[in-house]
Parts: structure tokens; sequence; C-alpha cells
């Protein structure tokens, strides 16, 4: 089980869950019609580390002035959190017509994720006051998010924010799913 | 005598106090207080679209 904190500050943090999140898959334009197509995640967490965030933050928002932009940040990297039982029935993307691997919970695969030995996936078990259901991180599906439309969702849709040292945890394993090597 | 539940000179309320206890509780017997849980919706797709409109010269 991990801890979480429920207090809200305005700037992005490394480890905030916020709701209801978009993500632009196309946007096409031809002759005068537009038409944009992106996905709604009912859940994500931040993964970019705290202290990138926080320099963004005081650089951009704050009072420090300087004569460049040299801290400011393109985006913030996020990853959906989806609801498990979803996940192990392989249904969490079927609203996106897309049909997941089914994972046995009670057998090893499902237990490897439960015990964060799946480098692909991240389970989160909150506290029993949080309103979230039992979660899985798909790292695989990381997205990034412009800075300035995360830090106004946040405002009205955040939900709590992992504590220092789990979310550390998340994305420490986060890279190490990106870094991974295949052999043959 | 009545009991009778007085919050000002200009508003008396000319009831039992027993009533109105029953006719609050009564109200809340209708209030359905739903739980928000997190993580119960999918990934869903929207898709927008808008004609730009250009203005004549």
């Amino acid at each position: 089980m991990i801890k979480i904190k429920t207090g809200k500050q305005s700037r992005i943090q490394q480890g905030d869950i916020i709701k209801n999140v978009e993500f632009i898959e196309h946007i096409v334009e031809e002759n005068g019609n537009i038409e944009i197509s992106k996905i709604v995640f009912p859940l994500v967490i931040v993964l970019t580390q705290d202290c990138d965030l926080s320099q963004d933050y005081m650089y951009r928002y704050g009072t420090v002035k300087k004569n460049d932009q040299d801290k400011f940040l393109l985006s913030v990297l996020v990853a959906p959190i989806y609801n498990a039982d979803h996940v192990y029935t392989g249904t969490h993307l079927d609203q996106l017509n897309r049909k997941m691997q089914t994972i046995s919970r009670n057998k090893t695969p499902g237990k490897t994720i439960q015990r964060n030995d799946n480098p692909r996936f991240h389970y989160l078990e909150f506290p029993d006051k949080t309103p979230i259901v039992p979660s899985i991180i798909d790292f695989k599906h990381y997205f990034s998010v412009n800075v300035d439309y995360l830090k106004v969702k946040k405002k009205n849709d955040f939900i709590c924010k992992v504590s220092e040292l789990y979310r550390e945890h998340i994305t420490q394993r986060f890279s190490h799913f990106l870094s991974r090597i295949g052999l043959p | 005598m009545d009991d009778y539940n007085v919050y000002s000179d200009d508003y008396i309320i000319k009831q039992p106090a027993e009533t109105i206890e029953q006719s609050c509780k009564d109200k809340i017997k209708e209030i359905v207080v739903e739980e928000v849980k997190y993580g119960i919706n999918k990934p869903i797709r929207k898709i927008i679209k808008a004609k730009i409109s250009h203005d004549k010269d």
C-alpha cells in the first residue's frame, strides 16, 4: 500500500494524480476543416522529476527573473493509471477499440505485477480513505502534456499526490523500463 | 403546553418540536450520499470537428 498526500499545491509536482487529462492523438486541417482526435484519460500520474518541475514553476510563474527561459520545460511526462481489474481482463482500452492481453490475476503473471516485478507495470494500492480503486500504471503508455495546460487542469482535477519515496520508486521504475535492453 | 421553537419575535414556528424533528428526519432519508470512486471509468476518444471561417473581403 502506498502513501499519499491530499494537500494541493498550485505547482505541478512529481507524483500528482490528476483526472481527465487529454492526450492529442492528431490534428488534421484541410480546406478549412479541422479535425482533432484526443483521448481523455480518467487518471494520470506525473512522472517528471520534481526538481525540474520546481525550477520550471519558479522561473515561469515565480519571482525569479532571468533573461532566458533555459529552465522552462516544454512538457510534462505523465502515464495513465488504469483500473487493475480492467487490466487483468485486458479491457481497459476497449473504449478505444484496443484489445489488450489478459493477465491471470491469481497466477504468476498477475502476482508478478502486484509485486512490481514486471518492468512495464506499476501496481498501486491506495489507503482505505483514498477514493481510488486498486490500479496499475502502464509505463508503455507514457505521454507528454503541455505545462500550462496541466497546471490549469490541476486546479480543478487534482485528486491526490503519491508521497515521497513512493513517487521516486515509480519514476525510477519508469526510467528502468525506458532504458531496458533486450539482448538476443 | 406545546413546545414551540422560537427564533425571534418575527418568526415563530407554530409546530411542536417533535413534528419538526420528524419532518427533518423524513427529508434526510431522501438524501443519498454517493461515494466518489476514481478509476472506474476507462479512457475514451473524442473527435472534434470544426470549420475555420474566413472573413470575406
